[in-house]
Formats: C-alpha cells, structure tokens, sequence
C-alpha cells in the first residue's frame, strides 16, 4: 500500500506508469505544435507586412519579432520539460507579448490581445497551477501594457499598420485561445475518464479476490466492504450491527482489542468464530490508514486454525506425558534406593564377617549378594541421571579440580571387574594436574561408563587403555579397547537413549544408557563425543570437553560416600 | 566408662535394623525413633553423643528437626549426621545450612558408615 505521507518514495512512483508517459508525451506535442503554429502566423504576417509597406518601423519589427520567439523558444520543451521549465517558458511567453505590446503603444496599441499569450500557452499545458500562473502572467502584463499606454512611453505604429497589426494579434490571439481550450478540455475529459476506468478496474479487483476487504471506523463500524466473506460473517449484517458483533461472544474482546490496537499501534492480527457459525474460524487482518479508519481483511482460516490446534493439543500432551515418566522415574528411582540399602548394608556386613566366622560357601554369595546390589544402584542413577536429563531437570554442578582425581576414581571400581575378566586395564594421564571446572560426578560417569562399555566388550586376553589429554582449554577423555567392534550400521544408533549394538541375543546386559548418558553429559558441558570402531579389531570412544582452565589449583580431598561439610569448597 | 549412645532417627525398619545392628556391633547404645518430633523429645531426655538423621521422613523433614535441634542451647552441641538415599542438586547446600555436621547417602558402605559415626564418638 502506497503511503502518500512517506518520505522517501515508493519504486514505483520515480515515474509516471506507462499510459501516463504516453498521455503527457501526447500532451506535450499538442502544445508544441501550438506553439509552432503561433510563430508560424506570426512570423508569416511579418513577411506580409514587410512586403507590403516599404520601410517598416523598426519598433514593429522588433515587437513581431519578440510576439514569434517565445513560441520558437517553446521548442526547447522537447528537451528540458518539467513544471518549472514550463514555469520559465510561459515566463518567456509574458516577456515576448509584454515588450511587444510595449513596442507597440501598450494597451492603447494594436498588440494590446498578446496580453493573453500568457494564459493561451499556459492552457495548453493541461496543468491547473499552469494555467493560474499563465493567468496571472497575463493580468501582469496587461497592467504594465496599461502603464505604457498611460505613461505613453512608447509611439503607437503608424496609423496605417496599426489596423494591419491588429488583425494579425487579434488572429494569433483568438486563433490561439480557440484552439488551446478546446484541447484543454478535452485533455481534462480524457483524465477523468482514465480515472473512472482504473476506479473501475480497482473494484473490480477488489470484488474478485478471495478475502473480504473492509473498511471499519475506530469502534468496528463498517464503512465499505468488497470482496468474498467467508462462510459465517454475512456482509449485510457487517453493515448493521459492526465487526465486533460478528464475532461468537467469546471471541468478541478479542475483536475489541485488535480493533483498538490497530487504532493506536497501527496494525493488529487476530481470529475468531463467527457468530453465525462457531464451528468456523476467520482470521483478522487490520491495518490503519492516513485517514484515521482501518483497512481490514476477513478470510477464512478454518483448516488452518484446527490444524493448529491439532499440533498444540498433541505438544501439550506429549509434554505431559514426558514429564509424568520423568516424574516416575524420579519416583522409582527413589524408592528402589531404599530397599536397597539393606541389601547392600547387609550383605557388606556378611562379607565384612563383623558378627563372627561364615563358611566360605555362603561368604562367596554374600559378596555375590553385594556385588548385583551394587549394579543395580548402578543402573538406577543411570535411569535417574537420564530422566532428569531428557526432562531438562539436570544442572551440572560445576567445581574446580584435577580431572585426573574422577578418572583415576573410575578406574579403581573398575579394576576387579577387569582382573576376572582377564582384561589388562592401562591408563596413560598426564604428568601435571588438569584443572578443570566441571560436574566432578559427571566426568566420573562419563569415565566409568566407557570403562564399564569397553570392559564389557573385550574378550579375555584383550586390553582397555584410558587416556586424558589436556590441551587448548579442551579436556580429552579417551577409552578404547581390543574389542569385538561395532558395525557400521550400529554406530548411528549408539549413543541414543535405550539403543545397544548387535542383536537382541547378542547384547550384553545393561540399560544401554550407557553411551546416551555419556554423550548427554559431554553436550551439558558444551562438549562431542565421537566413536571410531573397526568390527573385530577394537573401539574407541573419545569426549572432548571444553572445561579446561590453565590456572593450577590444589586437588583438595575426595570421598565418594562421606562428605565432610567443615572442609571448604 | 559409660557406653556412647547413638540416636537413630530412621523411618524404614530395615535400614534401622541395619544401622542398629551396626552400631551395636561396635559397642554402642542406641535409641530409636522412626519420627522427627519424638527424637527432639528422645534427644532431650537421654542426651545422646551422636544422633544419625534420615532426611526423608514421612511427616517432618529431617532438616527442620535438625534446625531445631540446633536452635536449642542445650542441645546444638550434639553432632547430626544425616543420612539421605536421594541427593539431589541443592541438597547438601540445604543439609549444610540445616546445621548437620556431615552426610552420608544411601545405599551405605559399611565401612565408611563406621568411619564417620567414629569420627564424631571419638
């Protein structure tokens, strides 16, 4: 929509549209054909004249010579065209006339009509502020013409030629008019029948597109409407009872508000269920226009609208869903924990022979008994963990320390398992402490989980190697082991909640939360995890964190079970 | 010498038995209660040199009986040390404001349960 108040113009408005260039190039040539007609017969009556009487005035000469100019000078219209040239042109116009006239014994002399030259050049320019310049132009001359006949500054012709010099100005002059006012107004006649068919043309338009288009004052009254309405917002009862009322009632305030938005903000978007049929739904566009009213358009958004609310129903119930697993989770976790304290406590009890000797037997199920326990606490922070993760509940708590304390932790509840598996465990850490700050918990499961995997996976004989690297702000936690591999079409699965490689006989126990949790820690810390596997040759899994700091800080003491609360942290 | 007596506030029968055991084992009293008020009242009338706090219990929490413990001028010399199955984010924070002089979470190791309760009885 074209704002007449912009300051900067749109594209399209540097130039007239193309009719418009034809229409004013036409214009244009009808004036310059005028002009070429005027200095034509005026210049004609020259010779005539100069024929006709031996030694014509000087003065005489010289006023019918300045009478043909102006019109000669027009020509330069063809090449410098514009309101103000034609402005100066006519300027020209009064200038030529004036001395003529003046030459000629002013208002009493026989050149006295070429006062209106002015207004007869100016009407041929088809321009009203012209045409009132041209006028005006005119009644100047005709005062200083009155001035010089009064003053009498000027001799009048000789007597003989004065009725001669009268005949040609009054010919030029009434010729001129003549001929100028009719092409004026046909010119006009022209512009407003162009007017009527583009209005033509613009309604029809408006008629034939799909939405209903309105114009509504500042309380939803209806001033003009064109277009389809949709189903359910009959225009007649637009009209009489106003936008608002179109609406179902409980969406009327919504109606109200766009309306007076729209009024103070200068646009608004809004639906609503038409009254007559609630079971639809229209939507609402409203622009203000310079005017003060609003523009607006009603189209249909049925289909749309229930689609949207298909998708919000089934994000709002997905997302329940989630966070009631979540919360059952969290739940279950708990309550699991319980039980399993005394089976834990009691079973290292038994094995701690506290209460007096055991047979051997028995002391071996104990340890059996404490062993599962502990696997099973295992497996239960590991649901935990990924619950609160998948609910993005989890908030790493960040602490400074030696991540070689959490992967060395790991590696110790880690050892017995690699013994009986005949799996030799090595670890390659650097010299100096990498201070690190990050969730101290996280990067021991993190380790403890890739330990856990590749000890699972490596047949006797084999070997899991673990190595730290620090460097460039970013720490490297890498395992890789000499285990069976993973194939290439297993690879993208991993490390998705509950995926595990290989077939449903062939999967090692576990959740397979395993990875997931790993890569679900190394993104909470702004880190990647990448698996690299050859099948039959071996895995390796690498997490990149970038939690390195460079400033060394001294390891303080660590216990995983009790937390001494005096000690500073 | 008398024998160091041990308050356990626990509200799961197992792990109270567990703990009891524990303790007894080792040659200390215990005292029993499976709520937060009564082992204000408990704390009170026996004095105890320890007393072992579960977190989650069913009616009070064991941080509020713990805080009033430690607003009572006869009775905030007694170390607490509590014992939680479910430590989540804020918790220890919480634990620490309580007053309880350290924690101990669930499932426990028998060792380090008999390090800390050892560490407090002398």
């Amino acid at each position: 929509m074209h704002d007449p108040d912009a300051e900067t113009p749109a594209p399209d408005a540097a130039g007239p549209p193309a009719a418009g260039v034809r229409a004013r190039d036409g214009l244009l040539a009808g004036a310059l054909g005028w002009r070429l007609v005027w200095s034509g017969a005026v210049l004609t009556g020259l010779a005539a004249l100069a024929l006709g009487f031996q030694g014509l005035p000087g003065p005489a000469w010289l006023a019918l010579l300045a009478g043909a100019a102006p019109g000669l000078a027009g020509q330069l219209l063809r090449r410098w065209d514009g309101e103000n040239a034609r402005m100066i042109e006519l300027g020209g116009w009064a200038l030529g006339t004036g001395l003529a006239a003046g030459l000629t014994g002013g208002t009493a002399g026989p050149l006295a009509l070429w006062c209106a030259a002015p207004l007869a050049a100016a009407l041929t320019l088809d321009n009203r502020k012209l045409v009132s310049g041209g006028a005006a132009l005119s009644l100047v001359l005709l005062a200083t013409s009155l001035w010089a006949a009064v003053a009498n500054t000027a001799a009048a012709p000789p007597p003989g030629l004065s009725p001669w010099l009268s005949g040609l100005c009054a010919l030029t002059t009434i010729g001129g008019l003549a001929w100028a006012l009719p092409l004026s107004m046909r010119r006009r006649a022209d512009r407003a029948e162009r007017a009527e068919e583009a209005q033509a043309r613009l309604e029809a338009l408006l008629a034939g597109q799909p939405h209903l288009v309105i114009t509504v004052d500042a309380v939803g009254k209806l001033g003009s409407a064109f277009g389809a309405a949709p189903a359910g917002v009959p225009v007649d009862a637009l009209f009489s009872h106003g936008l608002v009322a179109a609406a179902w009632h409980p969406d009327r305030a919504n109606v109200q508000t766009a309306i007076l938005r729209a009024a103070t903000r200068g646009e608004a978007e809004t639906g609503f269920a038409p009254r007559a049929a609630p079971d639809r739904w229209v939507e609402l566009s409203l622009r203000r226009l310079p005017d003060g009213r609003l523009a607006g358009v009603i189209s249909d958004g049925t289909i749309r609208h229930s689609r949207e609310m298909a998708l919000e129903t089934a994000r709002a119930e997905a997302e329940s869903l989630n966070a009631s697993k979540s919360r059952f989770l969290a739940n279950m976790s708990h309550e699991l924990r319980t039980p399993l304290n005394a089976v834990i406590g009691f079973s290292d009890i038994m094995k701690q022979r506290l209460f007096g000797p055991m047979p051997d037997k028995y002391l071996e199920y104990a340890r059996l008994i404490h062993e599962s326990g502990g696997h099973l606490l295992a497996l239960i922070n590991d649901v935990l963990d990924m619950s609160k993760i998948e609910a993005e509940r989890y908030e790493l708590s960040r602490t400074v320390f030696d991540a070689r304390e959490p992967v060395s932790a790991a590696l110790r509840l880690v050892r017995l398992q690699a013994h009986e598996a005949a799996v030799a465990l090595r670890s390659v850490l650097p010299p100096e402490p990498a201070t690190v700050e990050a969730d101290e918990r996280a990067i021991k499961q993190i380790t403890l989980n890739l330990l856990s995997n590749a000890l699972k996976f490596t047949p006797a004989g084999g070997s899991v190697t673990v190595t730290v690297g620090a460097g460039d702000g970013v720490l490297e936690i890498a395992v890789s082991d000499t285990g069976v591999g993973i194939a290439p079409e297993d690879l993208d699965r991993l490390g998705r909640p509950y995926e595990q490689a290989g077939d449903a006989t062939g999967r090692a126990k576990g959740t397979g939360l395993g990875l997931s949790l790993v890569r679900a820690f190394a993104e909470l810390h702004g880190g990647s995890m990448a698996i690299e596997s050859q099948q039959g040759e071996g895995t390796a899994v690498t997490v990149r964190l970038p939690v390195l700091l460079n400033t060394a800080v001294e390891g303080r003491p660590q216990g995983a079970e009790i937390i001494p609360l005096n000690v500073g942290r | 010498m008398m024998s160091k007596k041990v308050l356990i506030v626990e509200d799961n029968e197992l792990n109270m038995k567990l703990f009891h055991d524990l303790l007894d084992a080792q040659g200390y009293e215990t005292l029993q209660t499976r709520e937060g008020l009564h082992a204000l009242a408990l704390a009170r009338e026996h004095r105890p040199d320890l007393i072992l706090m579960d977190i989650q219990l069913p009616e009070i929490s064991g941080l509020e009986v713990t805080k009033w413990l430690k607003e009572d001028d006869e009775l905030n010399h007694i170390p607490v040390v509590a014992v939680t199955a479910f430590a989540m984010k804020g918790d220890e924070e919480r634990i620490r404001e309580g007053g309880c002089e350290a924690y101990i979470s669930k499932p426990i190791s028998v060792t380090h349960f008999l390090d800390t309760v050892r560490r407090y009885l002398g």
